[in-house]
């Protein structure tokens, strides 16, 4: 198990209930480790403040074999859905 | 036996005042304790016992031991009259120095297990400052932010009121960021556990307008702001900060504001100059972070509108006792401006509790005013890294000593250049340079130099001057003036016209006629630069002007006439000659005019 284990399961999980696919299809593509700038995690909504912190996580890509997908987390258990990407633009 | 008796007197005067003796706002702005009866004086050399003993006289001093190895003696005053005395010894011409009987303490650490992890309190100066001020609970300090664990062993008998302005189910803290952010403002201090607050004694309002995910809508902030006012905060710390400015959260801080309370805000993480509120707004005081190198933290939010810097990188504080999403329990470090928030936050609380703490404004200035001025002050924050013992540290109305030393040396006819000896407190700001033509005065002020040293231009020849100069502390507190000094100006350097020579020119059928100006100084040297003027008659009634070249010579030339007869007589006349830092002595020229006539 690796320290990033647990986020990238929960992303995972989120990814295969939005696709409404098994967990099993889906593919971790990249991985690298943020310190996020505030609680926001990188994902900031208008009109929301945010707990001016240094969150260190992880920014995802991962992929059904159709896409690409971006998740946002820290190094506990919060996951955010940031954005889809094409294939072509993922490393 | 006679100097034993007097120190057993001595001591016991000093083991009386040591923990109530005046105090004095030294020169780096330290706040030092002095002996309320005595003082220190020390005469120049060669003073004589007889105007020693006049001295005291006039000042109503008794020496009572003396320092023989290093002239310094123990003089006693009336009590209370310290610096009243100090001053009046120093004005005194035979006296080197005098001051007062500092008292020596160590500064005391408070006992909080994990203080010495807190390096953000010792870079500014909070155990100094606790010195001076502990706070007091009565000043409570809002804590805007995710809430605060209610049962956390170094915060739970701080905190006087809560209240969940979020759709959270709960006014504690689940997420972990306000808890760290509330230890770092006012945990319990010196209760021999956990962290030091820079707020020492100041309590805690738990206003949780952020959600259990470190989010919060800016209705639920500007909730928390009123409700904070209206029950009594001095301070409101708000670790939070949004992109998106708010015509409702500028009027709850305006609200507050106007309400007498200090809005402290974190500046954010962004790295770069975009405005985060509600720190952008006017009213609040907007926070950078620091490292503990005192340069700015490499994500800090920085500009013209954030006003001050604050330790914001590991900062080691309180974290919830319970399961969070910091995923730290109890105590451990974060980094943000979020941290160095309540740094201010805390420090606003003890300057409430001092003579400072009569306005908001007051509050906020003397925090500002008294930052140090680190690196990047000016660029990346407008008046630096808070100082909190500078911040509460009584007023310093000791003035500089006077200036000794002062020359004056004559550099031209019209620069006069000063110097003295170096004012060595480390409080100086500058120096006054004041100036008179009479001595005695009155003197006018002319400048106020930051060194040593002053040159006085742009002054009339053969005149004498005199002056007298001030040091300053930046407190505004200024020294005696100086024994008066003086010096003249230089005669001014003189130049005259040497020569004219006239020439005829041909040009179709009209003629001209030149003449070759040459100026030279007293010496008889030529002088470049000299702007000639004069005018033509007989002829021509024209006027001409020119510069002299390294020869000291320029050509002018008349207007010309068409088919002039013979006997055409052409005259030239020099009416002035000016070149600065020199003067046209007329009356040395071998000649003014000179003329040609057409053969």
């Amino acid at each position: 198990m690796g320290a990033n284990d647990g986020v990238v399961a929960l992303a995972k999980k989120d990814l295969a209930c939005r696709r409404g696919i098994s967990v099993d299809r889906i593919a971790l593509k990249h991985i690298e480790s943020v310190d996020w700038s505030d609680a926001s995690l990188g994902c900031p909504e208008g009109g929301k403040a945010y707990a001016q912190v240094i969150i260190p996580g992880y920014r995802l890509v991962l992929s059904d074999g159709t896409a690409d997908f971006e998740y946002h987390t820290d190094n506990y258990r919060r996951v955010v859905f940031y954005q889809t990407i094409n294939q072509s633009t993922t490393k | 036996m006679k100097l034993l008796r007097i120190s057993l007197i001595l001591g016991l005067i000093l083991s009386l005042v040591l923990s109530t003796g005046p105090t004095l706002a030294a020169g780096n702005g330290d706040v030092q304790k002095f002996a309320p009866e005595w003082i220190l004086v020390k005469f120049k050399a060669g003073t004589g016992e007889a105007t020693k003993r006049e001295i005291h006289g006039r000042h109503r001093g008794s020496v009572v031991d003396e320092l023989t190895q290093l002239g310094v003696q123990v003089v006693r005053i009336p009590a209370g009259k310290v610096l009243d005395r100090v001053g009046a010894y120093r004005s005194e011409k035979n006296v080197e120095f005098a001051e007062p009987d500092f008292i020596a303490e160590a500064i005391g650490a408070p006992d909080d297990l994990y203080f010495s992890n807190q390096w953000g309190m010792t870079k500014i100066q909070a155990p100094q400052a606790w010195d001076i001020t502990t706070g007091d609970p009565s000043i409570k300090i809002a804590i805007l932010d995710t809430g605060v664990d209610q049962n956390h062993e170094d915060l739970a008998s701080k905190i006087v009121a809560s209240k969940n302005f979020t759709t959270s189910g709960t006014v504690d803290d689940r997420y972990g960021h306000g808890t760290h952010v509330a230890g770092i403002a006012a945990a319990a201090t010196n209760n021999g556990i956990g962290v030091a607050g820079v707020g020492y004694n100041s309590t805690i309002m738990n206003g949780k307008v952020l959600g259990d995910t470190g989010s919060g809508y800016y209705s639920w902030i500007a909730n928390g702001i009123i409700w904070a006012v209206d029950n009594g905060a001095k301070v409101i710390s708000m670790s939070l900060g949004g992109s998106s400015p708010s015509s409702t959260l500028e009027s709850a801080v305006n609200y507050a504001w106007s309400k007498g309370v200090v809005l402290v805000a974190a500046a954010g993480n962004n790295g770069n100059t975009t405005p985060v509120y509600p720190a952008y707004y006017s009213n609040c005081i907007a926070v950078a972070a620091t490292d503990s190198n005192d340069t700015k933290a490499s994500f800090s939010t920085y500009g013209s509108w954030v006003d001050v810097a604050a330790p914001g990188v590991d900062i080691f504080s309180t974290l919830p006792n319970h399961t969070n999403k910091i995923g730290i329990l109890n105590y451990g470090s974060l980094s943000g401006t979020s941290m160095a928030t309540p740094h201010v936050a805390g420090l606003a609380g003890l300057v409430w509790a001092t003579s400072y703490g009569t306005s908001n404004t007051s509050v906020r200035n003397r925090i500002q005013s008294t930052a140090d001025p680190v690196i990047g002050t000016g660029t990346y924050w407008q008046y630096g890294r808070i100082n909190a013992y500078k911040a509460v540290a009584p007023p310093d109305t000791t003035p500089p000593a006077q200036v000794s030393g002062l020359t004056v040396t004559t550099v031209s006819s019209s620069q006069l250049n000063l110097s003295w000896a170096a004012n060595t407190e480390p409080d100086l700001k500058n120096y006054r340079v004041y100036r008179s033509t009479v001595s005695g005065g009155p003197y006018t002020l002319i400048a106020a130099p930051a060194v040593n040293s002053y040159s006085d231009t742009g002054l009339a020849a053969a005149t004498t001057y005199y002056y007298v100069v001030s040091a300053v502390d930046i407190s505004g507190n200024e020294g005696p003036k100086s024994a008066e000094a003086f010096g003249t100006t230089s005669e001014a350097n003189k130049i005259h016209v040497n020569s004219i020579t006239m020439a005829l020119k041909k040009g179709g059928i009209s003629t001209y006629a030149l003449a070759t100006i040459t100026i030279v100084d007293a010496d008889g040297k030529p002088v470049a630069g000299a702007k000639v003027s004069g005018h033509w008659s007989g002829a021509t009634n024209d006027s001409d002007t020119g510069t002299t070249n390294s020869s000291g010579q320029v050509t002018v030339q008349s207007n010309g006439i068409r088919r002039a007869p013979s006997g055409t007589t052409f005259t030239f006349t020099v009416d002035n000659v000016t070149l600065n830092g020199w003067v046209y002595d007329s009356a040395a020229n071998v000649e003014t005019s000179d003329s040609i006539t057409v053969p």
